[in-house]
């Protein structure tokens, strides 16, 4: 059977079709790694609160432009310039969205909190639970 | 006399076609970028319902870790034969493709069992999406990611009896590229919900 170049010149894969397959194979490896190793980072409590929380997080985003860059062809390929723009864009929205949403309800949680002598009062009429 | 592309073989291929083929391959990836938007969504809810338990379980009562790296490793197994079904289509091998279209679809379909027999554990338990806030946002945001899942399951179905049907035409190989591109896209979200979802919650 022959080799066609239709995902080179549909945009999907880049020029160089030999480096796809070790890409994938590279992707997959390094994919596996990663999630072993933030597994290990969550259950064994390697590290305290926020340097876990940042430890996961920069392991979740290695592996997502791994696979970004491996299993996408995320690369310097065919229309990358319209897909950067684009994921730009759409970038921007997802911040917007993520750390407002946050944003304005922890600060809606913390203007509702009832003050101290409230609570106490609450206490109260709950009769001393 | 214009062909329609599924029945367009490969070698025909006009500039003007491959070029409607690159703007079609640049349309869906628009469209999972705003399918991003709404998984960012759902994590932005999420994150705002984590403490929102009212008294039913935390993350921490109700994740199994060996269960949900189980999970993980299928689904990013099945990315790997997608990507392996693409190189198949590239060769023009059918006979591969459909194998590897075959083990994706198996992985998917394990991954989904597993995923569905959490969900059922954990309404028998009486912690539905119904318990709390937290439980309410944990289900949309894996339940939606199911739901994608599931259409992938569907789509490669559908391709296996294309394929058999037509063999590796144009329409066909813009199709398995499509999906091989929608596919990949779960696999990324997937590290999202492990992490922030599951590894957060276990931790």
């Amino acid at each position: 059977m022959s080799t066609n170049r239709y995902f080179e010149e549909s945009g999907l894969w880049p020029r160089n079709p030999q480096a796809v397959f070790r890409a994938y194979v590279a992707g997959f490896i390094l994919s596996i790694a990663l999630t072993f190793l933030a597994y290990w980072v969550a259950t064994h409590h390697a590290l305290t609160m926020p340097g876990m929380l940042f430890a996961l997080g920069a392991l979740a985003i290695i592996q997502a432009a791994v696979q970004l860059l491996c299993f996408l062809h995320m690369s310097k390929e065919g229309s990358w310039r319209e897909r950067l723009l684009i994921s730009g864009a759409i970038g921007i929205v997802i911040f917007i969205l993520v750390v407002g949403s946050i944003w304005i309800m922890s600060t809606l949680n913390s203007r509702m909190m009832p003050s101290q002598i409230q609570m106490d009062q609450y206490m109260q009429d709950q009769d001393g639970i | 006399m214009i062909k329609h592309p599924s029945q367009q073989i490969l070698e025909n291929l006009s500039r003007e076609d491959r070029a409607a083929d690159r703007t079609t391959m640049l349309g869906f990836w628009t469209y999972l970028m705003t399918d991003l938007v709404l998984f960012a969504s759902l994590f932005a809810v999420y994150a705002v319902l984590l403490t929102g338990t009212f008294g039913g379980p935390a993350g921490s009562d109700i994740f199994d870790g060996p269960f949900v790296l189980a999970e993980t490793l299928i689904l990013l197994t099945s990315s790997f034969t997608c990507g392996l079904m693409l190189i198949a289509a590239q060769k023009g091998t059918r006979g591969a493709v459909m194998g590897w279209l075959g083990a994706t679809f198996v992985l998917g379909a394990a991954f989904l069992t597993l995923e569905l027999s959490e969900f059922v554990k954990l309404v028998a338990a009486g912690n539905g999406p119904d318990r709390s806030g937290f439980l309410s946002a944990y289900f949309t945001l894996v339940g939606t990611h199911g739901l994608h899942i599931a259409v992938g399951l569907l789509w490669m179905v559908a391709m296996l009896f294309a394929i058999a049907r037509a063999g590796l035409t144009r329409g066909n190989m813009r199709k398995l590229a499509l999906f091989g591109m929608f596919w990949h896209f779960l696999d990324i979200v997937w590290i999202f919900i492990f992490t922030i979802v599951y590894l957060m919650g276990l931790s």
